[in-house]
């Protein structure tokens, strides 16, 4: 059988960068996406954003372990995860990405080291296939060196 | 900035898919064919409930119905964390999520491992995460079970607790070489 899980695209920065945009993502031949970025901020703590189709609809509820206390929240913006100078890696999986009569949803699982460490679920509330992925961090930049890939799951 | 499709590829494949079209109480998938090519088994599942409120989906072995599975889960919903529990269960509750029939277009995500499916000296171990984001509310929960049997898994059953997959639902069955 096939492998059922193709990398479609790598970035690895060579230089500072405050976002990274996945484009002409295929619209078939995969069912999900898995999203996994390792990367570094250059300006501390920071928020990272995820933008589907250029839009800062996401909203997701988390749960949380903040060294010895633990925390749930609904967030209702664009941003999915949090980053630090320390690092931050991030799995983000979407379901039924190219669809376009249902909402686009998934799970993360991402942690910081000694940190935090978090899973949540996520929605976009548009029946829009995915054809672009930005992911960028709340201000300053990514450290050169910080990674992205995008995987296609066929499904 | 370099770009490429250079990465080793997992040895993860694709073995069936189950798409709802119709409101369906269960989904059963017959794994007695695979014990040779892989070793852990996932099933990846987006999915609605066909009623309201949320649902959620119940794991099954080998047609075992009896009191020989255990379960633990931690969640947020929002506005607390909180874990709960069940031994002697007669499934590993609550691996995967459905999204209430009264969001539309919205649905459950849930990715569920089963580790060493087929070996004949372990008791089958499982974990999950799954979670929805809706209008009418939200979860985030991390699951594991386990299935107090030694036996080879032979077939998985994934059934709707109090109500059915609604159309649109897919529950996609993977294998890892190991």
């Amino acid at each position: 059988m096939p492998h059922a899980m193709v990398a479609l695209q790598n970035i690895t920065l060579s230089g500072a960068a405050s976002s990274v945009t996945f484009s002409n993502i295929p619209s078939n031949g995969f069912k999900d996406l898995r999203l996994i970025y390792v990367v570094s901020s250059a300006n501390g703590n920071q928020d990272v954003g995820v933008q589907f189709n250029g839009s800062n609809g996401n909203s997701y509820v988390y749960m949380a372990g903040f060294g010895s206390s633990t925390g749930s929240g609904n967030v209702a913006s664009s941003t999915l995860g949090f980053v630090n100078s320390a690092g931050l890696i991030n799995y983000t999986d979407i379901f039924d990405y190219a669809s376009t009569d249902k909402h686009k949803s998934g799970l993360q699982r991402y942690g910081s080291s000694a940190v935090f460490s978090a899973s949540s679920a996520f929605r976009w509330p548009s029946n829009d296939a995915i054809s672009s992925i930005r992911i960028y961090v709340g201000s300053g930049t990514f450290a050169a060196g910080s990674t992205f890939t995008l995987y296609g799951i066929v499904g | 900035m370099s770009a490429g499709n250079e990465l080793p590829q997992y040895d993860y494949e694709l073995i069936s898919t189950a798409l709802i079209t119709s409101n369906t109480a269960s989904i059963t998938f017959d794994v007695s064919s695979l014990a040779t090519t892989y070793k852990h088994l996932q099933v990846r599942i987006l999915a609605k409930s066909s009623t309201t409120p949320n649902d959620s989906v119940d794991l099954t072995f080998n047609t075992d119905t009896g009191t020989n599975y255990s379960y633990h889960a931690i969640y947020g919903n929002g506005g607390s964390m909180g874990s709960e529990y069940a031994t002697n269960a007669p499934s590993c509750y609550s691996v995967a999520q459905l999204a209430t029939s009264s969001d539309a277009n919205q649905f459950g995500t849930s990715i569920v491992d089963i580790l060493d499916a087929f070996s004949t000296a372990k008791y089958k171990t499982i974990r999950s995460l799954k979670g929805s984001q809706q209008s009418s509310g939200s979860l985030i929960q991390l699951v594991s079970g386990n299935w107090r049997n030694t036996a080879a898994i032979t077939s998985l059953k994934l059934t709707a607790r109090s109500s059915n997959f609604a159309p649109g639902s897919r529950l996609s069955l993977y294998g890892l070489k190991g």
